[in-house]
């Protein structure tokens, strides 16, 4: 049996070594992993974008994010570079000449911090020819269930109307919320639009399918996508994510011509709206906090909006709690 | 030649580590939704299991008793930082989308089973074989899990579609309590009872 010093000494050689072989390797391959990173972002900038454009093949269409998958690292740096304008705008939305987002600290460059003095990054697409901008794209995060979810969003130059979603880094579930990340689920975004009235209401992930809500049909059609189940709170968080983080670049597409407020289209319908959603929403996340995916909730969420709104499709909801909404019937939500 | 293959036989089917040993079921769990997942995990866990074996198998007789469990779980972080490291390095999407259950091989029982249970009084090249024998235990059933959990929740194999969209037509719809981590525990049941069964998972009475 070995005395206490012997056992001091192996412990310390145990940990020198140790971390002299931790350093070796880290130290050895952080180039090759910070290229990795640089490339899955520039992959998911672009698949927001939605370049390159679907392409047929023999059997279906190949997304952009297949044909990204298919891509070297070479060769998406240099799509990137040919068609995407990296920059920094600062907080009245004008372009910061000579500065660069890997110019910006990384929690700023990613949009997890918001600094009025640094400025924020924005990715323009460039049409084939270089002359016009197809879309922007911006980066937006939000809080899943286990983690800050990162992402970019892509928008079409009125600020409004969604290009695409993509995520590039997350702790979620996988098989669960980690589906944030796949193309049926982020292809919903896809045409949805972020103004309402010239208000940002941002897209709402809902419980089940969007067609099924209780909500006007154009608050289904515009500003409402599919939820994934077993994985509500990491949609609530993507509901909130689109709900706040346009906002910051509001200045900027005021600027660019065409604001949103001006750009969304003016529904006459819209005066209850203010009324029933906030409150829905309000529910909606009470019961995040509350515990984990119950559907409980969603009961009273149909009701509420039910009382604001107007009668389900269908009859589908208690005739007896929803009198004052009969006379209003036509008003619109039938699919 | 022979003893080595009967160890590894052992070690994979008589006293395999998830359905005998009852070790390594949380990753289990984790990790079996996609076959492609399963895969990278067995590799990964081998290399871990073959060299941490190995590790405290030449070092065994220099280890002091009192604080053997800690020597043992620094070599065995130490390998899996650096698998988790090369796998950013080289196969960036995959260690994406096993990002913590890399990290989490660490507290993997299996392995710090074996070391404790094997390694500490066995030679290096006996101890590599029972690394191999054990990962391939692991191994195997993850992977069977991982083909019924994606082909029933997902309705493909490896990525590739299975089920053609035309029984989605008529109405099939996959499973989605396979996508969840109870189904692992299902499957892993049944593949317990199976193998025992079948004459394996068996302990020396």
């Amino acid at each position: 049996m070995q005395g206490n010093g012997y056992t001091i000494g192996f412990a310390a050689a145990i940990t020198v070594i140790c971390s002299l072989l931790l350093s070796g390797v880290s130290g050895a391959l952080k180039e090759k992993q910070e290229e990795n990173r640089v490339v899955d972002r520039q992959k998911n900038i672009l698949a927001a974008l939605g370049v390159p454009s679907p392409k047929k093949d023999g059997e279906g269409t190949l997304s952009p994010s297949d044909q990204l998958a298919e891509m070297g690292a070479k060769e998406v740096q240099d799509l990137f570079n040919q068609r995407v304008n990296a920059q920094v705008i600062d907080k009245s939305g004008n372009v910061v000449e000579g500065k660069a987002p890997t110019d910006l600290p990384a929690k700023v460059a990613s949009g997890e911090e918001y600094n009025p003095e640094l400025g924020q990054a924005l990715y323009s697409l460039k049409s084939e020819s270089g002359n016009d901008v197809l879309a922007y794209a911006y980066p937006v995060t939000g809080k899943g269930l286990w983690s800050t979810l990162y992402g970019y969003l892509a928008v079409k130059p009125d600020g409004n109307e969604i290009v695409g979603l993509s995520f590039y880094k997350h702790g979620e579930t996988p098989g669960l919320g980690a589906n944030i990340e796949q193309p049926w689920f982020r292809d919903n975004f896809v045409g949805k639009e972020l103004y309402k009235g010239g208000k940002l209401v941002g897209v709402k992930v809902v419980k089940g399918k969007a067609a099924d809500q209780a909500a006007p049909a154009d608050m289904k059609e515009n500003h409402m996508v599919d939820g994934m189940s077993g994985a509500t709170i990491t949609g609530n968080g993507v509901t909130k994510m689109m709900e706040t983080k346009p906002k910051r670049y509001e200045p900027f597409f005021e600027k660019v011509g065409s604001a949103p407020a001006k750009a969304a289209d003016p529904t006459p319908a819209d005066a209850p709206a203010p009324g029933g959603e906030p409150a829905e929403d309000g529910a909606d996340d009470g019961d995040a906090a509350a515990a984990d995916d119950a559907d409980i909730p969603d009961g009273d969420d149909e009701a509420a909006a039910d009382d604001t709104q107007n009668p389900p499709p269908n009859g589908a909801a208690p005739p007896t709690q929803t009198p004052p909404a009969q006379p209003a019937a036509p008003a619109g939500g039938t699919p | 030649m022979s003893s080595v293959a009967k160890q590894i036989k052992d070690s994979s089917w008589q006293s395999n580590p998830i359905a005998y040993q009852v070790l390594g079921i949380c990753s289990a769990l984790a990790v079996t939704v996609q076959v492609e997942n399963a895969i990278v995990m067995t590799l990964a866990v081998l290399a871990v299991l073959c060299g941490s074996n190995v590790t405290i198998s030449l070092i065994r007789n220099l280890i002091p008793r009192k604080i053997r469990i800690i020597v043992m779980l620094s070599v065995v972080s130490t390998l899996v930082i650096i698998v988790d490291q090369i796998l950013q390095a080289y196969v960036y999407n995959i260690s994406k989308q096993l990002s913590v259950f890399v990290g989490l091989i660490i507290t993997n029982c299996i392995i710090l089973g074996r070391a404790e249970a094997f390694a500490m009084a066995n030679p290096p090249l006996a101890s590599f074989w029972d690394a191999v024998g054990n990962a391939l235990g692991y191994g195997w059933v993850l992977i069977v899990v991982a083909l019924f959990r994606e082909l029933l929740g997902s309705g493909s194999i490896l990525g590739a579609k299975l089920i053609p969209q035309a029984a989605y037509d008529v109405g099939y719809v996959d499973n989605g309590l396979m996508v969840l981590a109870p189904a692992a525990f299902i499957l892993l049941g049944l593949i317990v009872w199976a193998s025992k069964a079948l004459g394996g998972a068996e302990g020396e009475e």
